[in-house]
């Protein structure tokens, strides 16, 4: 049984050792130390990659990329930095690539959006467990949020979902694009800007 | 007033991502209570906040079992090619600058064969190139010799045109 197996229990002190044991076995060259990494990432992988990617056709795909690029990189990897923060700066640079290549045509279908879904988007933004009235209207209001979110750059929408969904904090969003606090406070406050500026044209074209 | 919303209107995101230190955020709470601006604001991040909440996807799909077990395989494919292009970088990389210092070299001893030679097949090329812009050192007599000609014979010709004669070319009818 590889260390990995008895992470989840330990402290996080042990826990960094045990990453850093695997990493300097995987540079090494030991094949199932690196399945072990993956098998202890896999799944936090695939869910950044669904929640950005949106299809669930290509997540196994793109995480074979990035798990690829990981294990080809991995002998120049410093063991003074964080390798989770490292690994979702491949995987969201992958998930990039990815939306690029594709050129997902901006859909024109309009989502015009009332004054009864603002309020409960309100109500979703200001807390973390929203009681849902039903599925069918979970799913309606998720429809719209997507044609909303689609008419953001990805790499806006890539940071809005891994602060909001993945709900990382702005010092780890800071760590895994490799920035500033402050740069990572400007980005989100302009794609919010622009979510908000979206959402109101839609309003407003329902006003009219 | 103004300048106390100015400084809270910075604090809000961090407010609104929970972000925000708990010895700001009392005074904080406290503006927001009293001002509207700031309130439409938090109000509309909330909202953007929602939007990407709502969107989020339920149930991602999960890695099938055999997952890292295929990934080493691929790996495994891959690795033969990854080692030969790996060992064609490094060789690369050490000789991109053997050849460019190579090159360098090349063009300096070309450029410096080509205007030897141009100087050998022409010995005067330096007095072409300063010949042109030698000035003779009795220039400015000469040109103070005839301009004075020229006043000269205007003067003469003035005289002619008064007295009522035709100019004569040599000068010579006005001394007979």
């Amino acid at each position: 049984m590889g260390p990995i197996a008895m992470v989840g229990t330990e402290s996080p002190e042990l826990v960094a050792t045990c990453e850093t044991e695997l990493i300097q076995r995987c540079q090494q060259g030991d094949t199932s130390a690196f399945e072990s990494l993956v098998k202890k990432f896999e799944r936090k992988v695939f869910g950044l990659i669904y929640q950005i990617v949106r299809s669930s056709a290509e997540v196994e795909d793109i995480a074979q990329e990035v798990f690829t690029k990981i294990y080809f990189s991995l002998p120049q990897f410093r063991l003074e930095a964080s390798f989770e923060a490292w690994l979702y700066r491949i995987t969201v640079n992958q998930c990039y690539d990815f939306l690029r290549k594709r050129k997902r045509t901006l859909q024109v279908t309009e989502a015009d959006l009332s004054e009864e879904e603002i309020r409960t988007f309100e109500l979703l933004g200001s807390v973390t467990q929203p009681p849902y009235p039903d599925v069918s209207k979970r799913l309606e209001l998720q429809q719209t949020a997507e044609r909303l979110l689609d008419q953001l750059s990805p790499r806006d929408r890539s940071l809005l979902i891994l602060k909001e969904i993945e709900e990382f904090s702005i010092a780890e969003l800071q760590e895994i694009f490799a920035t500033s606090s402050s740069a990572i406070k400007l980005r989100l406050f302009r794609a919010r800007n622009h979510l908000r500026k979206i959402y109101a044209q839609r309003l407003k074209k329902r006003g009219q | 007033m103004t300048m106390d919303h100015q400084y809270y209107e910075r604090l809000l995101e961090d407010y609104a991502d929970c972000e925000l230190s708990p010895l700001l955020a009392p005074s904080f709470e406290q503006h927001l209570a009293s001002c509207q601006k700031c309130q439409e604001q938090l109000r509309a991040t909330r909202v953007t906040q929602g939007i990407v909440r709502a969107s989020k996807l339920e149930s991602p799909p999960f890695p099938l079992p055999g997952f890292s077990r295929n990934l080493l395989q691929n790996l495994e494919r891959r690795q033969d090619s990854f080692a030969y292009w790996r060992s064609l970088r490094l060789v690369a990389l050490k000789f991109i600058p053997i050849t460019a210092i190579a090159a360098l070299l090349i063009t300096w001893f070309a450029y410096s064969e080509i205007s030897s030679n141009l100087g050998a097949q022409n010995p005067n090329s330096d007095l072409i190139m300063g010949g042109s812009l030698s000035i003779p050192a009795d220039w400015g007599r000469e040109v103070a010799v005839f301009s004075e000609q020229i006043s000269h014979d205007q003067e003469k010709v003035f005289n002619a045109l008064l007295e009522g004669q035709g100019p004569s070319p040599s000068g010579k009818e006005g001394s007979k």
